[in-house]
């Protein structure tokens, strides 16, 4: 791989959802470029187009316009699609674990599938991947009798087992008790710290601060502001990034 | 664990229907002023001096195989229907949303006697292949709109999530789709199922031999219709019982996750 491709690129994207009554333009002329163990942090109001972003390099959303490259390859076909949806793996808000499943049959499920591995090795690397985010004891739970920090450890775990060369965070601790955010985050800084190449969408931005080298602020579906991390967040420059920095000292911590 | 958590008053309040039914039934059969004789219906059931069973057993034989087969084949006909529903190219999708209509809005008896009068007379079926076709179609009808339902309505973030594993989507239905909308889809269909055994007495009709065509010759012979029906309705009523008992089992056997620990 030749170092100076970038992991992910997008390039003039744009997302249009259409409905009977409406049409949204959730992206509008994206351009986004990340380095190879490079961690992105994408901030922004609600509704601002951060999730619809992820998606769309994970491959989950087609886009309307414009192209997305993950190390060179664009998305062309529904076969590019999914050789390059296996570079990359998603924690999502709301874990989205599968809920027939036990937690350690959850990770074990996809390296099962995809790789030429007996069940038995599957079932190892579930269970080492377990314990190393600290769930050994309840490998054999069914998500739902786990907690949301533990439901979203075993989610992370999940995406790590298929060795992802990209990991996708959409909001990863916002559906949790505060109190349970901090175990989610120290494992995603961690992962951070292995050189993992990662997009966080996150409103915590102490952790922003900590983890990641840029950060993009999204608005109405467009990239208003990027550049790196402590730069954007002490100086940001846009009339709308001081007022969303603004109305996040209220209600979240920094 | 649902029986436990109800109120007493729930007891009380079957208790009380049990007493208002044997009541009703005893007091019917007193002004009825009618001399019941169960014992008499023993040779419908075995015949002791062959010694071969009688023609409640056969009847019983009839809705058993009837009712299975129509089961089994509707059931394919009704998820593959439904599938096409779901997920279908438009020309299939009002394919089946016609076959769908058609059998969902029509008598099933009307549809019984076309296809026994008009269809199997065009094709050489037999009376019970006709039975069976429309049994199995009627009840397909039914299930491919419970399996569009239920795929509607399914939560689309695991199926999200084992996308954005890289797994394809043959193996997406396979390991997750499917398990969770079958979960979701068993007491409903359970339920078409019991109403299908219920129906399968219409095929008496078309001189099937079931329960109820059984039942129509028993009375024929012996005069004793309270007897014969009220027996033949026990019949129905514990087949109907096992067979909604086993999907709950199933059921439950699908949802290990549910179960408290
Ligand atoms: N599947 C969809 N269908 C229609 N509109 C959508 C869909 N997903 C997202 N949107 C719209 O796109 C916009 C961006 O949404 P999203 O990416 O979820 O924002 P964010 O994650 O920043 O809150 C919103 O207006 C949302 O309503
Ligand atoms: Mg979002």
């Amino acid at each position: 791989m030749n170092h100076h491709t970038p992991a992910i690129e997008l390039i003039d994207v744009h997302k249009i959802f259409h409905s009977k009554t409406t049409t949204t333009h959730a992206l509008a002329d994206v351009h986004l470029q990340m380095k190879e163990g490079e961690v992105a942090c994408l901030i922004g109001p609600s509704g601002s187009g951060k999730s619809t972003c992820l998606r769309t390099i994970n491959g989950l959303e087609t886009i309307t316009r414009g192209a997305i490259k993950l190390f060179g390859t664009p998305y062309s076909s529904a076969s590019t699609a999914h050789a390059l949806r296996r570079d990359t793996a998603m924690i999502f808000q709301r874990f989205e674990l599968f809920p027939h499943l036990t937690a350690l049959e959850n990770v074990a499920l996809a390296p099962r599938l995809r790789e030429p591995i007996s069940k038995a090795d599957a079932l190892e690397r579930a269970s080492e991947l377990l314990s190393s985010v600290g769930l050994s004891a309840h490998r054999d739970k069914f998500p739902r009798m786990l907690s949301g920090g533990q439901q979203q450890r075993v989610a992370i775990a999940r995406a790590l087992a298929v060795r992802p060369r990209i990991l996708l965070c959409d909001e990863p601790t916002s559906a949790l008790d505060p109190e349970l955010v901090d175990e989610v985050l120290e494992l995603l800084k961690a992962i951070a710290k292995g050189g993992m190449t990662m997009v966080v969408v996150t409103h915590e931005m102490r952790f922003a601060r900590q983890v990641s080298q840029t950060c993009h602020f999204f608005d109405g579906g467009r990239v208003v502001e990027s550049g790196a991390t402590q730069t954007l967040l002490d100086r940001p420059q846009t009339p709308r990034l001081q007022a969303f920095l603004s109305s996040l000292q209220g209600t979240h911590r920094r | 664990m649902h029986e436990q958590k109800r109120s007493p008053l729930w007891s009380i309040a079957t208790s009380v229907l049990i007493a208002l039914i044997v009541f009703s039934l005893w007091r019917g059969f007193h002004t009825l002023d009618y001399q019941w004789d169960f014992l008499s219906l023993r040779e419908y059931i075995w015949v002791s001096e062959s010694g071969t069973p009688g023609l409640l057993l056969h009847g019983l034989w009839g809705t058993l195989w009837v009712s299975a087969l129509s089961i089994v084949v509707g059931s394919v006909i009704g998820v593959a229907a439904g599938l096409v529903l779901y997920a279908g190219n438009s020309f299939a999708q009002n394919f089946a949303r016609f076959f769908v209509e058609i059998f969902r809005n029509t008598p099933v008896l009307v549809q019984l006697y076309v296809m026994y009068f008009v269809v199997a007379s065009a094709f050489q079926l037999s009376a019970e292949q006709a039975g069976i076709a429309t049994l199995s179609l009627f009840c397909g009808a039914y299930i491919a709109e419970l399996v569009r339902g239920t795929l509607l309505n399914l939560e689309k973030g695991p199926q999200d999530a084992a996308l954005s594993l890289g797994l394809t989507r043959l193996q997406i239905a396979r390991h997750v789709t499917a398990p969770l909308a079958l979960r979701r889809l068993m007491p409903s269909l359970v339920g078409q199922y019991v109403s299908l055994v219920k129906d399968s007495s219409l095929v008496s009709v078309i001189s099937i031999v079931e329960l109820t065509k059984s039942a129509s010759n028993m009375v024929a012979i012996s005069f004793r219709s309270f007897e014969v029906w009220f027996l033949v309705a026990v019949v129905y009523f514990v087949l109907n019982f096992i067979l909604s008992r086993c999907g709950r089992w199933i059921e439950q056997r699908m949802s290990a996750d549910l179960q408290p620990a």
